[in-house]
């Protein structure tokens, strides 16, 4: 952020009071563990966690061409799908290069939600508003809005997960408000939600009314949970009192990391940004190809890639961090890390690089070496993601 | 957090136990708390010279690398070579299991450089 001073999400000062380690992340105080980074990602492998992302960014996007609107500018079919389901896209630039990765909901024809990451909340939002105010000018009916501070969001997540939640609520499945929302169809029940749909329920003991998504960014079953902002501290620490429903532990964003890097989840800023475009991040499958989307005409001059992106683990013990060179067999630099990290599921040094020669043969790369602090650490391309039985070679 | 009476410490959370012309060298409680878990310890061999206040190794946790600074200058004659697999020690112990090097000191002198443990805790408090 350089034009605001440091955010704290409604939680901050229940995740000072329980000793979490605070960092600055995305212009926010947020926790990057509360005990510690490895037993907080085995939990949610294993039982459950819960993560506090009330940093994320929401925009709205509302009117009679709304539908229109969200196909313009997100690559992915969004108007096709239907209520109560969510879609993940990008926003490209005229270049093609992302500007960020997103999932949006579908509430109606007339009615979507970006959920959006938090580092490009402000961008995103100029950005929407600019085409928004060229579908104006053009007498369309479109509004967009940035509602991230009106909005609380926890993400439960694990095989587990259901078992705290389920119990704790009861569906709401009529038409009209859920919390800040306005359904206007009916939704399912919270269990009979598949993944990447949404529903309403209310936490009946704290009366928490509260939109639920059965989405996540850790490669587990798990919801994400939007409340309005004021009862975000209640929410947190409910659930956090029937903790032992599903053995639940509060997560922090270090273990967010390392569990969405073991699923090969993208980062914004790591496998992202805007030099990047979808075919180097092996994204092409969110682009339409039945509609037209900001970007889509440079990507048609982008005939091959440009960079390829790879996986890969380490026999060493040292951890590859973002932008350190790759080398080749004969020690020639062949691209830079995106993500580094230890994957605690697997106990060793995982990571993923962009190779600046797109056609390069991966099997070739079976040798290679990453340049750590000086130290040519050998590693393998992998299959991911991870956290799964996962094959090496490729 | 616990620092014991009977070590010196340096300002880049390091301690040193001296026995004789001998010294025991880890990083303070302090520090295991800072980096998290702690699963890379980069350290010199037998035989490395190392020297007061120059980096003579790495530790690693799940976020971050830090270097580590010599609080004195010595002879390298042991390195625990248990933090190979279970570098967690430096969390767990970090005056006892989690010990980094065994040094002969080869300047006596330079542990007046050192603080006391309430020297230690003064500074910690102010920094």
């Amino acid at each position: 952020m350089n034009n605001s001073e440091t955010k704290k999400t409604p939680l901050y000062g229940e995740h000072a009071k329980m000793g979490a380690k605070i960092v600055e992340f995305a212009g926010f105080y947020m926790p990057l563990y509360y005990k510690s980074i490895i037993e907080e990602h085995l939990n949610v492998r294993k039982n459950s966690g819960i993560f506090d992302i009330s940093h994320m960014g929401e925009i709205t996007i509302k009117g009679k061409d709304a539908s229109s609107f969200v196909d313009y500018v997100f690559t992915a079919d969004v108007s096709k799908i239907g209520r109560g389901e969510i879609v993940y896209a990008l926003i490209l630039n005229e270049k093609g290069g992302i500007i960020d990765d997103v999932t949006v909901f579908k509430f109606s024809d007339d009615e979507y939600m970006a959920v959006v990451n938090a580092s490009n909340t402000q961008k995103d939002f100029a950005w929407v508003r600019h085409v928004q105010n060229d579908f104006q000018k053009k007498g369309k009916d479109v509004t967009v809005q940035n509602i991230s501070d009106d909005i609380g969001l926890l993400s439960v997540q694990g095989p587990k997960s259901r078992d705290l939640i389920y119990p704790l609520i009861s569906d709401v499945v009529k038409i009209g408000k859920c919390g800040l929302f306005d359904f206007k169809f009916q939704p399912k029940n919270i269990k009979d939600l598949k993944h990447f749909e949404f529903g309403c329920a209310i936490f009946k003991d704290v009366n928490v009314e509260a939109m639920i998504s059965r989405s996540g960014y850790t490669g587990e079953f798990g919801f994400e949970i939007f409340v309005p902002a004021e009862k975000t501290v209640i929410l947190w620490n409910y659930l956090l009192q029937n903790s032992n429903l599903s053995n639940l532990l509060p997560i922090g964003l270090g273990a967010r990391d390392t569990l969405r890097f073991e699923a090969a989840l993208p980062l914004y800023g790591h496998e992202l940004d805007e030099t990047i475009n979808p075919y180097d991040a092996g994204l092409e499958k969110y682009l339409s190809d039945t509609k037209d989307f900001i970007g889509k005409e440079a990507l048609k001059n982008i005939k091959n890639k440009e960079k390829r992106l790879i996986f890969f683990k380490l026999s060493g013990k040292q951890i590859p961090r973002h932008s350190q060179r790759i080398l080749d067999e004969n020690l020639k630099p062949i691209g830079c890390i995106a993500s580094g990290t230890y994957s605690p599921s697997n106990k060793f040094p995982i990571g993923s690089a962009y190779i600046s020669d797109a056609g390069v043969n991966v099997s070739y790369l079976k040798d290679f070496f990453i340049d750590i602090r000086g130290n040519f650490e050998k590693a393998e391309v992998v299959s991911p993601p991870f956290h799964k039985n996962f094959k090496t070679g490729k | 957090m616990d620092f014991p009476k009977d070590l010196k410490y340096n300002s880049e959370h390091i301690w040193v136990k001296v026995t004789g012309d001998n010294a025991l060298i880890g990083v303070t409680d302090y520090a295991q708390d800072q980096l998290g878990d702690i699963i890379y310890v980069d350290l010199p061999e037998v035989g490395y010279e190392l020297e007061q206040n120059e980096s003579f190794g790495t530790i690693e946790s799940a976020k971050s690398v830090s270097e580590l600074y010599a609080p004195v200058s010595g002879h390298v004659i042991s390195v625990n070579d248990s933090l190979k697999d279970e570098p967690e020690l430096v969390n767990e112990e970090p005056y006892d299991a989690g010990w980094l090097l065994k040094v002969k000191l080869t300047n006596e002198d330079e542990l007046n450089d050192l603080m006391d443990q309430a020297a230690y805790e003064e500074y910690l408090k102010n920094s």
